[in-house]
């Protein structure tokens, strides 16, 4: 392959916007955190802030899902050689190299992980003696004993007192009966083991970030192909380790809020949802580029119909796996697996449920079906932002049901504390691509590749 | 190329593809409509400088998708809700996470078959033949040049002028292009295959008509034998896996079943503390709806026996006497229900019937629900009293003849249900000629059934047993009859002699 350099017109430096961009989001990470943060240390001190750190974790899991859905799709194109998401993958790769940063809004989750007060993840808790040792499962079984012996009649019973209202014994039963299903899952669920996964998984994201914004980055100087290549040898070992990552890394922070339940599908589920939002990020910073008078004369309609086709496919196959997921543990009918659906489709978080079903899979998939709404930018644009806010709500319908699932029932505590939260998130997120944009151009440009995706059109 | 065949339009030949693309571009500026290129690779942009629009063919695969998906959801509403609702594990017949990838998959089905044969209309494919094959320029068409073909059935073809745009836009070659006089059909080879295609497909029912009907000592084939012989537990069946042997486990502990309810006990058995009761259960409310719905389950399950009138004459009795009398069968009647005897038992006592049978009557407990059975008996009540109010006062039973009273005792007491009067063998003998005939005891004296002994058989039918008979087998329902009712029965019994 011999090397040539394409002469780009138009103005592919972000320069001032930039730096305009970047002033915008740290306001408003400094505004939205700030607030979001003042009203969880104003509110919850009786139970260690419990409310604000399930809270942080929809926000902090906005900003890691987004930022993992871009790592995807910039290692999926080098991996499949796409010509098309050259003009379009720097917005990927920015938001990707973003990740030790959010390694560092990750350090806060420490705290509800190794305090005693906070109850987020509950095996926390129940997984340590009070020298803070891990509990062996001969141990727990051993706790567990009497409730082993107990009968379904007298378990059905307990719970009837519990309806009734005199619920201590319940309680004490409940609580036994959790550690009895969870006391197997502890040589993985402590806090140290914990701690060491979500490390690794960092150093592991942060490690294959750098190297593809690196090499990107590179390309644009050099005077050969090496770094594009070394990127394409490298992209089909990423994507494997990507995937593994991704679904633990779900297990652990998500999946183990519940710690009874499980899905094997779960990180499939948030994949989905991951690369979705991150192509809906990539259109908003495209069209904002291009609002700015950036990139106008690279990124057309063509591209835009692609990511357009991103998102559509995306809304369907978040929808496809969320249904298999649903349709596998509805059918079955196990206690142990329906207790998930069971708190979401029961009083208050039904409406979420349905709600989730109609806004984030039948509208956007009625919304983007035609070829002419993902051609105009501007509407594409519309449904971008919305389709981040759906990855929101979809986030806070995972986590949020596990707070206060036992003391209270389920209650749905939305209020303006999640909603700053998430915005101090998303201004995070600006932040760190504006504050790097304009450090190199806004393109690849010299990806061999960008002169086809110049030319590239669609059918 | 003669003159008498049809011109089908001129084919111009150009070398590049950029040369073409332009020629397109005046070509759809110079008005024409029909006309198209050929060239040997995709060229992207070249339906716009042709100035096609863009295909509908979209939206038709929309419509055909909608379409699938609402066919999918009622093929299987249809099936599984309203032709044959069947209960899957306690789920409701139609619940629609079940049917949602079925619905998926018929959606995908009817979309891509639009998508596919929809295109093939709208290309007008297949076709077997086109007048461009005719020029042996156009082969090229598939390897290095390309072409521009305008029809001559286009409105503003003109040969010359079309010629000269062509020529004009660059083309090499600008050749005419003739149809072809013979007819352009099906080629012969497919045609010939397709023959045979079609005769291979008779094989499989031909073999399957010659084969049906017939008997074969060999065992089936087993084409797939583990769906045949599955490794599944049978009830009675034996296993190692378990001490005991059986396979059929006994309920666990503690458990309830998915069709097992919580026992309200005046409603699931009809007693309280062990005593009939003798009123409905309280989770019974008696009204019109719930009366109609008993005469329609009474009407389904007790009509056949007990009648629809309920006095005992159901199509299986009328069946069963026919062959009683002809001598085929023996025959306990089913009893008239409406009569005082009946009236008179508790509610209870009535549910533990129909529960439980009486009899020669099996229990329904089975298929009948609790609540059914209730309603079976309100509407048996209203059966009950509707006798009540066609029965005779007492004036008029007395104004009557003692072999009409006796008649109606006949019916009232059961009689009818054991003995026959038309001389047919039911559980008791029959009573037409019976009357002052000889009859032989169980211990072996012969004595005639006179009106002494008919008397003292009503009251204590164990004192003289027939021989052959079994010992209390008669036995007699409700208050003993008094002397007068004895008299106007053997006054009816008399009649019937």
């Amino acid at each position: 392959m011999s090397f040539e350099k394409l002469n780009l017109k138009g103005n592919n430096q972000a320069g001032d916007v930039a730096g305009k961009a970047a002033q915008f989001g740290l306001t408003l990470a400094t505004v939205g955190l700030g607030f979001g943060v003042t009203l969880g240390l104003m509110n919850g001190a009786e139970d260690g802030h419990t409310h604000f750190w399930f809270a942080y974790l929809v926000a902090f899991s906005f900003l890691l899902t987004i930022t993992l859905g871009s790592m995807f799709f910039t290692v999926v194109q080098h991996m499949v050689n796409a010509h098309w998401s050259v003009t379009v993958r720097r917005f990927a790769e920015l938001t990707m190299a973003n990740m030790p940063m959010v390694a560092l809004f990750a350090l806060p989750l420490l705290v509800p992980l190794f305090s005693d007060d906070v109850s987020v993840w509950k095996w926390a808790t129940m997984a340590h003696d009070e020298h803070g040792a891990v509990i062996s499962v001969e141990e727990a079984g051993h706790d567990a004993a009497p409730v082993a012996g107990l009968t379904a009649e007298a378990s059905l019973a307990a719970q009837g007192q519990h309806a009734e209202g005199g619920h201590s014994k319940a309680e004490e039963l409940s609580h036994a009966e959790h550690f009895e299903f969870t006391a197997h899952k502890f040589p993985f669920l402590n806090r140290k083991f914990f701690a060491g996964r979500l490390l690794l998984y960092f150093l592991i994201w942060i490690f294959v970030a750098r190297f593809f914004f690196k090499k990107s980055v590179e390309q644009d100087t050099a005077s050969n192909y090496d770094p594009t290549l070394a990127m394409k040898r490298k992209a089909a070992v990423a994507i494997i380790v990507f995937a593994f990552t991704i679904s633990f890394a779900a297990f652990d922070l998500l999946m183990s809020l519940d710690e009874t339940w499980f899905s094997t599908i779960f990180g499939v589920y948030i994949f989905a949802g991951a690369f979705l939002s991150s192509v809906a990020w990539m259109v908003i910073q495209a069209k904002f580029c291009q609002k700015n008078g950036l990139l106008t004369e690279v990124i057309h309609d063509e591209h835009y119909h692609d990511l357009g086709k991103w998102m559509f496919a995306f809304t369907f196959f978040w929808g496809y796996i969320a249904f298999s997921q649903f349709m596998l543990i509805w059918y079955a009918n196990l206690p142990e697996e329906t207790a998930f659906y069971g708190a979401r489709l029961t009083e208050g978080w039904s409406a979420w449920t349905w709600a989730l079903l109609v806004f984030h899979l039948i509208i956007p998939f009625g919304g983007l079906l035609s070829r002419h709404v993902k051609r105009n930018t501007n509407i594409l644009l519309g449904w971008a932002y919305y389709l981040l806010i759906m990855q929101f709500i979809d986030l806070y319908w995972i986590v949020m049901p596990n707070y206060h699932r036992s003391e209270v029932g389920f209650e749905n505590p939305f209020g303006i504390m999640e909603v700053s939260l998430v915005m101090g998130m998303f201004g995070v997120l600006v932040y760190g691509n504006a504050r790097r944009a304009g450090k190199q151009a806004l393109l690849p440009v010299g990806d061999p590749l960008l002169a086809k995706s110049l030319r590239f059109r669609n059918i | 190329m003669t003159a008498d065949k049809e011109l089908y339009g001129v084919v111009a030949e150009f070398t590049d593809v950029t040369t073409l693309y332009r020629a397109a571009e005046k070509v759809r500026d110079a008005g024409y409509k029909k006309w198209d290129c050929h060239t040997p690779f995709p060229v992207h942009g070249l339906d716009d400088a042709m100035g096609i629009r863009f295909t509908r063919l979209p939206w038709v695969v929309l419509i055909m998708g909608i379409t699938g998906l609402l066919s999918g959801m009622y093929l299987q509403y249809w099936t599984n809700a309203v032709d044959y609702a069947f209960d899957i594990s306690g789920k409701p017949v139609w619940s629609l996470p079940a049917n949602i990838p079925v619905i998926f998959e018929v959606t995908v089905l009817f979309s891509a078959f639009t998508a596919f044969f929809a295109m093939w209309i709208a290309n007008r494919l297949p076709r077997w033949y086109h007048p461009l094959f005719r020029s042996d320029r156009f082969a090229r068409a598939t390897d290095d040049r390309f072409f521009i073909a305008l029809h001559a059935k286009d409105k503003k073809f003109d040969l010359a002028a079309a010629t000269a745009l062509l020529k004009g836009a660059g083309a090499g070659e600008v050749e005419e292009v003739y149809e072809a006089n013979e007819p352009s059909g099906m080629p012969s080879v497919i045609k010939g295959n397709l023959w045979v295609v079609a005769c291979l497909m008779l094989i499989p029912p031909a073999m399957v008509y010659a084969s049906y009907g017939s008997t074969t000592t060999q065992p089936r084939v087993h084409l797939i034998p583990d769906m045949d012989k599955q490794d599944r537990f049978r009830a009675q069946g034996e296993t190692e896996l378990f001490e005991d042997g059986r396979m059929t486990r006994d309920q666990v502990a503690g458990t309830i079943g998915q069709d097992q309810r919580f026992i309200h006990a005046s409603l699931e058995t009809g007693k309280e503390n062990g005593e009939f009761v003798t009123s409905f259960p309280t989770q019974i409310e008696v009204t019109e709806a719930f009366i109609d719905r008993g005469q329609e389950r009474f009407e389904i399950y007790c009509g056949i026996c007990h009648g629809e009138d309920g006095k005992g004459s159901g199509v299986i009795h009328e069946r069963a006497m026919e062959l009683a009398n002809l001598g085929q069968a023996t025959w306990v009647p089913p009893t008239n229900v409406t009569v005082s005897l009946i009236a008179n038992q508790t509610d209870g006592m009535l549910f533990e019937t129909i529960s439980e049978g009486r009899r020669t009557m099996p229990g329904y407990a089975a298929q009948i629900p609790a609540e059914d059975r209730w309603a079976i008996i309100a509407y048996l009540r209203v059966l009950q009293e509707v006798e009540v109010m066609n029965a005779l006062s007492p004036e008029e039973m007395a104004a009557l003849g003692a072999a009409s009273r006796g008649e109606i005792l006949f019916t009232q007491k059961i009689c009818v249900g054991c003995h026959s009067l038309n001389g047919v063998a039911l559980v008791g003998p029959p009573l037409n000629g019976f009357l002052d005939s000889e009859i032989k005891l169980d211990t072996g004296e012969t004595i005639v059934a006179d009106a002494d002994y008919f008397k003292e058989s009503i009251l204590d039918p164990a004192a003289k047993i027939r021989e052959g008979a079994l010992k209390g087998l008669m036995v007699l329902a409700g208050d003993p009859l008094t002397d007068e009712e004895i008299s106007d029965l053997l006054e009816y019994i008399k009649t019937q002699n």
